[in-house]
C-alpha cells in the first residue's frame, strides 16, 4: 500500500473544520449567555445615577452591555480551558494529527469563536439600544453615544474581538502549561495574586485599555496573543498524548 | 520492506519499565497479533509506535521515520482502541463523513454498509453507544480507513462472540483484497489466531518470541500418561507446562524442535500426545511463576 504524503495546512483545516462541527455548541451558549446579558441590561443593571431637589427630580440609566462582553469572554475562556483537556484534546489524536497541527487547529476555532462572539456582542448593543427605544421613547433618550455609526459598530466588533483573543491567549498558555505539570498551576496562582496586590495589574490593563489609537491597541495585542499562542505551541510540542 | 524497527526501545513510567530494551521489525502486508499477559507492555508498545508517546531509551522507525510527534507517520497510521474520543455532539455518519476526509484511502461505502450490516444507527451519537457497541464501530473506522500501518488495542472489549468472530472475519477479507500491515493486541488469541501471520509475544516489556504463528503451533508438545513413563521421555528437555492428575497421572507441556519425531516417539511409547493450542501456550510461556497455579495450591 503507498504511503500517503503529509499536507500540514490540509490537516489544520480538516481539523479546524471537524472542530467547527463538533463544537459547535459553544456558538450556541455565547448566543444565550448574551440575551442573558442583555436582559441584564435591560433591567437597568448597567447602572443608573438619579438626584432630585424639590423642584426636580430625574434619574439618567447608562446603556451598558459589560454583563454581554463579560459573559462572552467567559464563554471564550470555558471553551479554551476546554480544548486543553486531556478528553478534548484525545479527540485530535484519534485522527490523523500533530500537536502544531492540533494547536493551530485549535487556535483557528477560538479566533472564529471570538469574532462570532465579538460580532454578535456588538450587535446586542445596537439591538439593547433599539428596545429601550422604543420602550422608554426617543424624547427621553441622551442621543450623544446612543445611535451608532456602522464605523463605531466594526470599531466596537474590533476592539470586542482583540480583548477576546488577547484574553484566550494568555487562557491557552496557562492551560498549556498547567497540562504539563500541575506546579504551574500553583504558580499561576501565585502570581494571579501577586499581580493583583501591586500597581503592575492596573499598570497591564492601562497598557491595553487606556489605548486611545485602535491601531496601536491592534499592534499591542495581536503582538501579544501571538507570542502567547506561540510560546504555547513550543511548550506543548513535546508533550506525550493518550497516555 | 520493514515498517517498523524497533532498536532497544525503553519505556519508563518513574522507576517501571513498561518496555524494556524491546527490539524487533514487522514486514509491510502482515497481520502480527501482539500477545501478552496485562502490563507486559502492550498498550505503551503501540502508543510509542503511534507516536503518542516518547521513548525513555532506543529508538523506533516507522516508515523509515521517528513517529514521534510526526505528520507524515500520523497520516498513515490509525490507533484504534476503547478509548477513542470523539465530540459528543457528532453522530456516527458525521464520524464517518470526517474520517473520510482525514484519510484518502477510506472506504465509506464499506464502512456504511458495515454500520447496516452491525445495525448501527448511524444517526446515534457515539457518546450513546453500549460498549460492545463503541469497539465495533471503532473497528469499522479502523477496517475501512485501509491506512498503511493498524494498531488495533484490545479492539473487541465489549463484544459478544459472534460479533467478534464476524468482525474478524471482514477484517480478513478486506485484507486480502487491500493488503496492508495490522498489529492487534488482544486476550482473544484463539478466535485471532486464524487470521494472524506472525505473533510478537511479550512478557514483562521485552520480546520472549516472535514467530510466523504456523511455527508457534509445532512450537510445543503435550504429552499426558504415566508419571515415571512421561518424566523418563522428556528426560532433558525443557518443560513449559506441568499438571499432576490423580497420584501416577501427569500432563507435561515441553518445547519441540521436532514436533514429528517427538510425536511417533510418544506413540511409541503409549503415551497421549497432542499439539498444544496456541493460547494455552502463550499462556504456558508468560507464566509469571514456574509450576503454574499448582504452585499456589502446593502444601510445600
Amino acid at each position: 500500500m503507498s504511503l500517503v504524503k503529509s499536507n500540514f495546512m490540509a490537516v489544520v483545516k480538516k481539523q479546524y473544520m471537524f472542530k467547527l462541527q463538533g463544537f459547535s455548541k459553544f456558538f450556541f451558549i455565547i448566543i444565550v449567555t448574551q440575551i442573558i446579558g442583555m436582559l441584564f441590561a435591560l433591567s437597568n443593571a448597567g447602572g443608573m445615577m438619579s438626584t432630585s431637589n424639590d423642584i426636580y427630580s430625574f434619574s439618567v440609566e447608562q446603556n451598558s452591555t459589560i454583563y454581554v462582553f463579560i459573559f462572552t469572554i467567559a464563554i471564550v475562556t470555558g471553551a479554551t480551558i476546554l480544548l486543553n483537556l486531556k478528553e478534548y484534546k484525545d479527540m485530535d489524536f484519534t485522527l490523523v494529527t500533530n500537536r502544531t497541527t492540533s494547536n493551530f487547529s485549535n487556535i483557528g476555532f477560538l479566533i472564529t469563536l471570538s469574532l462570532f462572539g465579538s460580532i454578535t456582542s456588538a450587535l446586542s448593543g445596537v439591538l439593547v439600544r433599539t428596545i429601550k427605544y422604543f420602550l422608554i421613547g426617543s424624547s427621553k433618550i441622551i442621543e450623544t453615544g446612543f445611535y451608532l455609526t456602522p464605523g463605531e459598530i466594526m470599531c466596537s466588533i474590533g476592539a470586542n474581538f482583540l480583548y477576546f483573543i488577547l484574553f484566550s491567549s494568555l487562557v491557552y498558555f496557562c492551560t498549556v502549561l498547567t497540562q504539563k505539570s500541575n506546579v504551574f498551576f500553583v504558580i499561576i496562582l501565585i502570581v494571579m495574586v501577586l499581580f493583583t496586590q501591586t500597581s503592575l495589574f492596573g499598570n497591564i490593563i492601562g497598557f491595553y485599555g487606556k489605548e486611545n489609537i485602535f491601531l496601536i491597541f491592534m499592534i499591542k495585542t495581536l503582538i501579544t496573543a501571538t507570542t502567547f499562542f506561540t510560546a504555547s505551541i513550543l511548550v506543548s510540542n513535546n508533550q506525550e498524548v493518550r497516555g | 520492506m520493514k515498517i517498523i524497527q524497533c532498536d532497544n526501545v525503553s519505556k519508563a513510567y518513574k522507576k517501571t519499565k513498561a518496555v524494556n530494551k524491546l527490539s524487533f521489525s514487522i514486514e509491510e502486508n502482515t497481520i502480527t497479533g501482539l500477545i501478552g499477559r496485562n502490563g507486559a507492555g502492550k498498550t505503551t508498545l503501540l502508543k510509542l509506535l503511534s507516536g503518542f508517546l516518547k521513548t525513555t531509551d532506543g529508538e523506533i522507525k516507522v516508515f523509515n521515520e521517528n513517529p514521534f510527534n510526526n505528520l507524515n507517520v500520523s497520516c498513515n497510521i490509525i490507533f484504534i482502541d476503547e478509548n477513542m474520543s470523539f465530540s459528543k455532539q457528532l453522530t456516527l455518519d458525521e464520524i464517518l463523513i470526517a474520517t473520510n476526509s482525514f484519510y484518502p484511502n477510506f472506504d465509506q461505502t464499506m464502512s456504511r454498509k458495515l454500520l447496516e450490516y452491525f445495525s448501527l444507527d448511524k444517526n446515534r451519537k457515539h457518546s450513546e453507544l453500549s460498549k460492545g457497541m463503541t469497539s465495533t464501530f471503532n473497528m469499522i473506522l479502523g477496517i475501512a480507513s485501509h491506512c498503511a500501518l493498524t494498531f488495533m488495542d484490545e479492539p473487541t472489549t465489549g463484544m459478544d462472540s459472534a460479533v467478534r468472530k464476524e468482525i474478524y472475519k471482514i477484517m480478513l477479507k478486506d485484507y486480502i483484497e487491500n493488503p496492508r500491515s495490522i498489529i492487534i493486541s488482544s486476550h482473544y488469541l484463539e478466535e485471532l489466531e486464524d487470521i494472524l501471520e506472525d505473533i510478537l509475544l511479550l512478557k514483562e516489556g521485552t520480546k520472549f518470541l516472535h514467530m510466523p504463528i504456523v511455527d508457534l503451533k509445532e512450537y510445543a508438545i503435550s504429552f499426558r500418561g504415566k508419571v515415571e513413563d512421561v518424566n523418563s521421555l522428556i528426560k532433558g528437555r525443557k518443560v513449559l507446562y506441568e499438571e499432576n492428575f490423580g497420584k501416577d497421572s501427569i500432563y507435561v507441556v515441553i518445547q519441540t524442535n521436532n514436533f514429528q519425531e517427538d510425536l511417533n516417539t510418544a506413540k511409541a511409547n503409549n503415551i497421549d500426545v497432542n499439539s498444544v493450542s496456541t493460547n494455552d501456550l502463550c499462556i504456558y510461556l508468560t507464566s509469571p511463576k514456574e509450576g503454574g497455579i499448582s504452585n499456589v495450591f502446593s502444601k510445600e
